[in-house]
């Protein structure tokens, strides 16, 4: 029973992982929250919807279709409603992030309405036995594109040059600036990055839950980012560490009776990981510079 | 003129596997002008931070008229006289000069917030204390002219100068400057000099980081050597001129 | 007085305006956190929330004078400021933020859990005690508050904290016992606001005051212009009413409203009054001319 709800919970978490990568690098680089995340998220779900049902495509193209939409997405935003407050205070990106975020939201209920609409049925439903445990084929799915896409990130973080201008712009802006790295264009790719896994979750999210809705990027934007920040904000695999902790807590909490207070799970975690470790599990601590 | 204002006894601070201030004995007396010299990174703003509270020592005693103040937070630390002006300069840049330097008074003066609330009459001659005493401290400095400028506006020299200012507000015994005259013209640094010296007839007894040799053989009354961590050599100007460890430190570069 | 109002304005315009006269009080509040101390804080509806249920109670249950619920009401949410403060406002920056923001999110799933809130149901049948007139007199209040502690020894000492906590604490300010001061006083405030709340609209549900709500607070002084008390004012008035003068676009209204927060942190960065200081408008200096860099506010 125990093993039953931890592989859910890594399910589940594997999902806020995905989105939290995004909120992690974007903050690595510029530190900035950005808010507007979930809701690219939300969109993703949204795009992976559209391609099946209204052109008929599999999981895989929608998939792909729902990434690329929000790669363009992210980078637009970057590029308009971030980039021109890079030099300005460290809150007036952010209010920009959240404007952003009631307009998606807002479009998206235009769009599709304030109620959730069910996510097309792709495939039949499947249950293998594992021992004691049940794996469904959409849990397996989940876990396998998520892995992917975690291993192909950390592929490019490692040994590709833009990964590597990443990590250099991640450690020192200026510096890297100075060393020749166009960090205009490092940004660009990190939204484009973090927006294209956050697509990712949305669908797979979408799937799991059989459900879509306008505000979906609300609390599981805010959860990923939890996750980022417990983690460790600025480390990808803290981002990927948080999602799988919370997840699991979340999913063992409601097992365990706490289901009313499912929300407030993640931020009692965060909030007691902070008062010991306050730049979270994986993150460097802040040398207190005079 | 020899009492004692500040002991430290035995100190040493580890950063890590890093030993940044290593077992370093020191006395400064009662009106006195000590400066503390030493290559980059030998551990001269270190030692500051130990003083002032920032770190607390790993080992080692540091005493201040008598009271051993190690593990004392940096307010407290002020509050018994000691005060401080930083090597990057660290003003409040959005508040007019004025206002930096009453933050120095702060110490000295009690009104809270149900003060500031009820403005009662106490409270509005405390205010006007503030006011008079900053104005005098800014005086000794000569800013008193810029004293509704913002700090941020001020050239650097004065920035510099400023800060002494704020340190000065706070009435203390002791006064700590990191670099006071870097970045400063022979000029300014002249000015300086006899500022630090009016600050010194006050009664004060100051204790400098300071790279300018010249600056530092016309100031100080004894000169303390560090470097990587250790003290080197400890004398009056004369002394620290001929000793060889302190050349050797400086790898031939001219002292004095 | 109120009855003067009612002679010019119809009921909903005289409810959109007390509602105005709210938020100013409790986003004053929030200006103080974080416009003048610098401390982040993103769960600033979560203080209004606590203020609005203590308030309700008070007047519901025990039957105490408006007055008495308004002042409990503060005084409540101050102890929250006091608890949360203590152990959070030693993290720096974001991180701060972040920690208020979880409290918020704890506080409403609390309130949805408890009793005697009313759980998800909410709370209904709070008498209204709340007029304009009230309103705008607490709202006149706040702002001689504001303008006094920002404007004194202890003020001074707050804004010395945002522009450089450790040169604060080096000229011999108390660093934790100030910012918590700081803290109780922002909250007491939101406390006050909420208590106004509950008793102008009548009914409370936790999920009114979700981490959004908090965010609303935010967007008003950052878009007016962080730590000008000016600022505060005119950002709140504008979001607040924007929503009201953008009905003629309908269903659009809120689409339009996000656009234009972003629009308006573009043209104006340092929001709408940066830097400028009621002392100064009054005292008809020159206000210093402000260059690009970032500077001010919680960095």
């Amino acid at each position: 029973m125990l093993s039953q709800q931890i592989l859910n919970g890594i399910t589940l978490g594997a999902t806020y992982a995905l989105i939290a990568l995004g909120y992690t690098m974007v903050y690595g680089i510029i530190q900035l929250i950005n808010f507007a995340h979930g809701e690219i998220y939300m969109v993703g779900a949204f795009v992976g919807v559209f391609m099946i049902t209204v052109f008929q495509q599999g999981l895989v193209v929608s998939l792909a279709a729902a990434m690329l939409a929000c790669v363009i997405m992210g980078v637009t935003i970057e590029r308009f409603a971030y980039r021109p407050l890079r030099r300005s205070t460290r809150l007036a990106p952010l209010i920009s992030a959240i404007g952003l975020s009631i307009f998606l939201q807002t479009l998206m209920t235009k769009i599709k309405g304030p109620q959730p609409i069910p996510f097309p049925h792709v495939m039949e439903d499947a249950l293998y036995k594992l021992g004691p445990i049940e794996i469904s084929k959409v849990q397996i799915i989940i876990l396998v594109v998520a892995s992917l896409l975690m291993a192909g990130l950390h592929f490019i973080v490692k040994y590709v040059k833009i990964g590597k201008a990443m990590r250099a712009a991640s450690e020192d802006y200026d510096t890297s600036a100075l060393m020749g790295i166009n960090v205009n264009r490092v940004i660009s790719f990190t939204f484009a990055i973090g927006s294209s896994l956050a697509a990712a979750g949305g669908v797979l999210v979408g799937l799991y839950f059989n459900s879509v809705s306008p505000f979906m990027g609300v609390t599981a934007g805010l959860k990923a980012f939890c996750a980022a920040v417990l983690g460790g904000i600025g480390s990808i695999p803290g981002a990927m560490l948080g999602g799988l902790f919370i997840g699991v807590a979340e999913t063992l909490g409601i097992a365990g009776g706490f289901d009313t207070y499912k929300d407030a799970i993640a931020f009692t975690l965060l909030i007691i990981v902070l008062l010991f470790r306050p730049t979270g599990l994986l993150g460097r601590p802040i040398q207190k510079k005079v | 003129m020899s009492k004692t204002i500040l002991e430290m006894d035995n100190v040493t601070i580890r950063f890590g596997g890093l030993t940044a201030v290593d077992s370093v004995d020191m006395k400064i007396e009662e009106g006195t002008i000590r400066a503390l010299i030493g290559p980059n990174g030998a551990g001269k703003s270190t030692i500051f931070n130990l003083i002032t509270g920032i770190y607390p020592p790993s080992s080692g005693e540091i005493r201040f008229r008598g009271t051993l103040i190690n593990g004392y937070k940096p307010h407290l630390i002020t509050e018994l006289g000691i005060a401080r002006t930083f090597q990057n300069i660290r003003l409040f840049s959005e508040m007019t000069v004025l206002d930096n330097v009453k933050i120095g008074r702060h110490c000295r003066t009690k009104a809270g917030f149900l003060g500031a609330l009820l403005r009662g009459p106490g409270v509005k001659a405390e205010e006007r204390a503030i006011t008079e005493e900053s104005m005098e401290a800014l005086k000794i400095l000569e800013l008193d002219h810029k004293a509704d400028e913002l700090a941020k506006n001020l050239p650097y020299g004065e920035q510099r100068r400023l800060e002494i200012a704020r340190a000065m507000a706070s009435n203390p015994k002791l006064i700590l400057l990191d670099e006071p005259a870097a970045g400063m013209n022979p000029q300014e640094k002249q000015t300086l000099m006899s500022m630090i010296r009016k600050i010194q007839d006050k009664g004060l007894t100051i204790f400098l980081v300071e790279h300018d040799m010249k600056f530092v053989m016309n100031l100080s009354d004894r000169i303390m050597v560090l470097d990587y961590g250790r003290k080197i050599a400890a004398g009056s100007p004369a002394e620290i001129k001929s000793n060889p460890a302190v050349i050797a430190a400086y790898l031939g570069k001219e002292v004095g | 007085m109120d009855s003067i109002f009612s002679m010019f304005l119809n009921d909903y315009y005289i409810q959109v305006l007390t509602m105005l006269g709210i938020y100013l009080i409790a986003a004053l509040g929030l200006n103080l956190i974080t416009g003048v101390t610098g401390q982040l804080s993103f769960g600033h509806a979560a203080f209004l929330s606590i203020g609005a249920y203590t308030s309700a109670i008070i007047s519901l249950k025990l039957q105490l004078p408006f007055v008495v619920a308004l002042l409990a009401a503060g005084l409540m949410t101050a102890i929250w400021g006091i608890l949360l403060g203590y152990p959070t406002l030693r993290l720096t920056g974001d991180y701060l933020g972040i920690a208020t923001l979880g409290f918020g999110e704890i506080v409403r799933v609390v309130f949805l859990n408890m009793k005697i809130t009313g759980g998800a149901l909410g709370l209904a049948g709070i008498p209204r005690s709340t007029s304009l007139t009230m309103v705008i007199i607490l709202v006149f209040i706040t702002i001689l508050a504001m303008f006094r502690l920002e404007n004194s020894r202890f003020g001074r000492s707050l804004i010395a904290i945002r522009e450089d906590e450790i040169a604060a604490e080096a000229m011999g300010i108390n660093i934790t016992k100030t910012k918590i001061t700081a803290f109780a006083l922002g909250t007491f405030f939101a406390g006050v606001g909420g208590g106004l709340y509950a008793h102008l609209i009548q009914y409370l549900n936790p999920q009114d005051f979700g981490f959004v709500k908090s965010f609303d607070f935010l967007a008003f002084i950052v878009l007016g212009g962080l730590g000008s008390i000016p600022g505060a004012i005119l950002g709140t008035t504008v979001l607040t009413l924007a929503p009201e003068f953008l009905r003629f676009v309908a269903d659009y209204r809120m689409m339009i409203y996000g656009l234009l927060m972003v629009f308006m942190m573009i043209v104006r960065p340092r929001g709408l009054l940066g830097g400028v200081k009621l002392s100064r408008l009054f005292a008809k200096k020159k206000v210093q001319t402000t260059g690009t860099s970032a500077s001010g506010g919680a960095n």
